[in-house]
């Protein structure tokens, strides 16, 4: 499932699938469709050569291991959507500023600061 | 050939700042989303953001602060080598000012920015405390607190 690499560069443990039950190894930055299904997403997956960190590698083992994922695979499709619900809700949280932030004050406060900057120092400016 | 023109100077956010964006201040982030869409560049100290995230702990605090990798024109400042840390650690000495603060303050002084701050009083104590003046922008308004 999971080589190590070791040698004068920095250790990093290559994953040979993304999604999918069964792995095998490939050679790094190939990509390529397989048949295999994914539930969550209802299409076909996409199997990639990535490679990650050891220390990530031995926790994504120790979790099939421990029986809390069926395979490291489903444990990294898993962080990536963690990830991507993550990054949904920072920008929803931006969004909702940009939406509900009075445009009045935000215009005074721009034009506070622009006063002040043009009071600066040449070199502040 | 560009049709931009110059790069305005970067302000330096200091924890002030931040700590309102963590807090989910809607006027204070709009501001900078609009500065940032004007194209000045937003200097963030990592330690700065270390301060606002110790002073607002929650997942949508930590969430807003992650989101200040999406401005266009913003620029991390880590501390990034022993020798950086070791000038940091002199400025916290000779400033008393809390290690994020101190880190805003070694970042403005050594880029030649102004600190743009909710707390216009701190830095009005410490402007002298380095070689050079620092120099600020607050943008609270008159009766907003902290």
């Amino acid at each position: 499932v999971v080589g190590v690499h070791g040698g004068d560069q920095p250790r990093t443990t290559t994953v040979t699938r993304l999604a999918g039950s069964a792995t095998r190894r490939k050679r790094h930055y190939k990509q390529r469709e397989t048949v295999k299904y994914y539930p969550a997403m209802g299409e076909r997956n996409t199997e990639l050569t990535i490679t990650i960190a050891p220390h990530l590698a031995a926790y994504a083992q120790r979790m099939v291991a421990a029986g809390t994922a069926p395979t490291i695979s489903a444990v990294i499709n898993d962080a990536l959507e963690a990830q991507i619900r993550r990054d949904q809700r920072s920008r929803a949280l931006w969004g909702e500023a940009a939406e509900r932030a009075d445009p009045e004050k935000v215009a005074r406060m721009l034009a506070r600061a622009e006063e002040q900057r043009s009071q600066l120092p040449p070199s502040h400016r | 050939v560009s049709d931009t023109g110059p790069v305005p100077t970067p302000w330096v956010l200091d924890a002030s700042v931040l700590t309102a964006v963590a807090r989910g201040d809607y006027s204070i982030m709009s501001f900078i989303q609009h500065v940032d869409a004007g194209g000045r560049p937003l200097v963030i100290p990592a330690l700065a953001i270390t301060g606002a995230s110790l002073d607002m702990r929650s997942e949508d605090a930590e969430l807003i602060l992650q989101g200040l990798h999406r401005l266009e024109n913003a620029i991390f400042a880590p501390v990034q080598d022993s020798e950086q840390a070791v000038r940091l650690a002199g400025i916290v000495s000779r400033t008393g000012l809390d290690a994020w603060d101190a880190h805003v303050a070694a970042v403005a002084d050594a880029s030649v920015c102004p600190i743009l701050t909710l707390d216009a009083a701190k830095w009005q104590e410490h402007a002298h405390d380095l070689d050079e003046p620092l120099h600020f922008i607050e943008i609270a308004e008159p009766g907003d607190e902290d």
